[in-house]
């Protein structure tokens, strides 16, 4: 592999003597004034950018994921104590002297 | 018009004060976004979106630096948010290709200054995407310092760091330039 030397490097940089400042033209500020009033007139509106899209999808996940995970513990809880009101009602809990 | 007054005239939202600002201000500011962004559209916005940032941020202004030193300032900070956007966007868009579709090509990618002779186009552009490959700080200081001929004193205003921190930028700058030009020569070069 070609190691580029010093004088090379320094050669290639003068590409950049040859750029010029670039203008923009007379019309720029009716633009500009344009863009503002256009800015001032939307007002408020959802930002639809990624990041929130992205975050509110999360957001709706999560909330699933809690939902379902509640959902069965309830329903643990529910089983149990329903095998201990069977036990109760038929008498059914061991009794012992010992 | 005296920059005091100027500033004055800006903080009491009046139109003529804006309308001198901008057109004083407006090549310099284009340039300076379009050498980094080398996009004349985004170029055009990020130049717009730091004069529309100037026009509701100047009650903040403390005057603890020169006003130019000031709008470039935020120039660079528009530009650096449209590179950061850019680089998103690419991102996301390898992750979700059907969500984020890729960014058309215009004829303005291929953009290249118009100062630069037919000859020495390809060393051009191999030069200005490895500056663009440079990590932002060091990209922003070669930009001032060597593209736009910037003097150190004004440079170190801009982006706030001292002489040495922007010679030490500089330098490193070069370096990661002369490692990414290698791979120009012994690669892409035919």
């Amino acid at each position: 592999m070609k190691q580029l030397s010093r004088e090379e490097f320094e050669q290639h940089l003068k590409v950049l003597d040859q750029a010029k400042d670039v203008d923009t033209d007379e019309f720029f500020y009716t633009r500009l004034r344009g863009r503002m009033q256009y800015e001032d007139q939307r007002g408020w509106a959802f930002p639809l950018k990624p990041i929130w899209l992205i975050g509110c999808m999360v957001a709706f996940l999560l909330a699933n994921a809690v939902t379902v995970f509640q959902e069965k513990k309830e329903r643990k809880s529910e089983a149990s104590s329903t095998i201990r009101d069977f036990a109760s009602s038929y008498d059914q809990t061991i009794s012992t002297p010992y | 018009m005296n920059e005091q007054a100027l500033i004055q005239q800006l903080r009491q939202g009046e139109e003529p004060a804006f309308r001198y600002l901008v057109n004083s201000y407006r090549n310099r500011v284009y340039s300076s976004v379009l050498n980094i962004l080398q996009d004349p559209g985004e170029a055009e916005d990020a130049a717009q979106e730091t004069f529309i940032q100037v026009f509701e941020s100047i009650g903040k202004f403390k005057g603890e630096s020169l006003l130019s030193t000031w709008i470039y300032r935020i120039a660079i900070r528009k530009a650096l948010e449209r590179i950061r956007k850019r680089k998103t966007r690419n991102r996301l868009h390898a992750i979700l290709p059907w969500w984020m579709p890729e960014e058309k090509k215009s004829a303005e990618a291929d953009y290249l200054n118009p100062g630069i002779t037919i000859e020495h186009k390809e060393k051009a552009k191999a030069l200005f995407n490895a500056i663009g490959a440079l990590p932002d700080s060091q990209r922003i200081a070669f930009n001032l310092i060597r593209v736009q001929g910037m003097s150190y004193e004004e440079a170190c205003g801009i982006m706030q760091v001292s002489v040495k921190a922007m010679e030490s930028l500089v330098s490193r700058a070069k370096e990661n330039l002369k490692r990414n030009l290698e791979s120009y020569y012994n690669h892409d070069r035919l």
